[in-house]
């Protein structure tokens, strides 16, 4: 995807727009809510309801996420298309199609509260892969290398989670504060295209750490548009798309 | 014309001095090397690696550091600090060659390393080296096993073991 900053929109106020499938997201959010309790927010609006609210010392979110995964593949691809092995341990499961999960996690209020961003993909094999675009590599080389034009990005955050729980039970990622749930056309494509794009080139406005996830999900076949800041990519992401499964703390 | 006289001096502040609007103040990041987490303050301790079989891995050095983050003083200035959690990872760096077969480029996608107890929340890189986050509840470990695999085949098992 090219990067042309005049065709990029950042909008404040984004809330509420573009919805287009907020039917699929309230049959699908009212199940898992209705497990769960806590808050939901889509399209803009929040929701909050009645229920023991999620955190990660009372309850793992992975058992509920893998079951929305099943329930989430079947409705998406009509049955059949399920992981494997549906009763055993994760880590012994390995779904033979790339069809799967990635999950946006968001900070709001890093970077003079534009935000950041990371992506978390839920391998084949079960466990998820945490990458996220660091910022300027100020000793890189490169004669160009300085804030305006960009330069060398610092090598990635790029680590291995067995559970969800575990991400969510490690405190040096608690700044993450609101996560959104995609489906993803092909696990292993993303995962790649991340990587990449984590490690790949600086720049502020084109090639930043939102910008990366932007990129990597349209891989994927999320919609999200020309935003700017990971903020706003955030708020383009979860009105655009379904969401199978959002969260803040 | 005044307009542009400020956003022509803006830019040339930004390119000659710099700016943290790119930096990630959000995730921990990883000292280059033992002397440079001595420098910071962050280190710990030494570890050494035992490999089986040998040479799994070019490996320069292993140590624990407290883990870090590069907090953002104001807009042309920032700082490292260590997490408020007290947590600490295991750094392990290597040296990488074109003979290298296990190599962060393909790292995740033909090969992996997982802790084989249940000390740690991930493994994984961090500035271009192996990084190991322990869980909070544990520091200072003797000795750490992780196993690396080949998609679903065990392919060796590094240990490594405190200096001190």
């Amino acid at each position: 995807m090219g990067c042309n900053p005049a065709m990029m929109v950042d909008p404040l106020g984004l809330m509420g727009s573009m919805v287009t499938d907020l039917p699929a997201i309230e049959v699908i959010a009212h199940r898992w809510t209705q497990n769960v309790g806590g808050n939901f927010v889509a399209n803009g609006a929040a929701f909050l309801f009645e229920g023991s609210a999620w955190n990660a010392e009372s309850r793992s979110p992975f058992d509920e996420t893998e079951d929305l995964l099943d329930r989430a593949l079947e409705q998406t691809t009509g049955g059949g298309q399920s992981s494997e092995g549906h009763d055993q341990d994760p880590q012994s499961k390995k779904k033979t199609d790339p069809l799967g999960l990635a999950i946006v996690a968001n900070v709001s209020d890093a970077v003079y509260g534009k935000g950041h961003s990371g992506l978390l993909v839920q391998k084949q094999d079960g466990t998820w892969q945490f990458i996220s675009k660091e910022g300027r590599d100020e000793d890189g080389d490169g004669s160009s290398n300085n804030a305006l034009s960009g330069g060398p990005a610092l090598k990635a955050v790029d680590v291995n989670y067995k559970t969800l729980s575990d991400f969510f039970a490690d405190k040096n990622q608690s700044r993450y504060n609101r996560f959104a749930m995609v489906i993803i056309s092909d696990v292993n494509k993303v995962e790649t295209t991340m990587r990449q794009a984590a490690n790949s080139k600086y720049n502020l406005i084109c090639a930043n750490c939102g910008t990366a996830v932007n990129n990597t999900l349209e891989v994927g076949g999320v919609k999200v548009g020309y935003y700017i800041t990971p903020n706003s990519q955030f708020s383009a992401i979860t009105s655009r798309n379904v969401i199978y499964w959002y969260y803040e703390r | 014309m005044k307009d542009k006289v400020i956003i022509v001096f803006m830019g040339m502040s930004l390119g000659l001095f710099g700016c943290t609007l790119g930096v990630n103040e959000v995730n921990p990041q990883a000292s280059k090397s033992i002397e440079e987490s001595k420098n910071d303050g962050f280190f710990i301790n030494e570890y050494m690696a035992i490999q089986e079989p040998k040479r799994l891995f070019d490996i320069v050095e292993v140590w624990e550091e407290k883990v870090w983050y590069n907090k953002v003083i104001n807009l042309f200035k920032k700082t490292k600090v260590a997490s408020g959690n007290n947590s600490s990872w295991i750094v392990i760096k290597t040296k990488e060659t074109s003979q290298s077969p296990y190599v962060y480029a393909n790292y995740s996608t033909e090969w992996q390393l997982s802790e084989s107890g249940n000390l740690t929340s991930s493994v994984g890189y961090a500035g271009g080296l192996l990084t190991v986050s322990l869980k909070e509840t544990v520091s200072f470990p003797d000795s750490l096993r992780l196993v690396l695999k080949k998609g679903q085949e065990q392919i060796g098992i590094l240990t490594l073991i405190r200096k001190h």
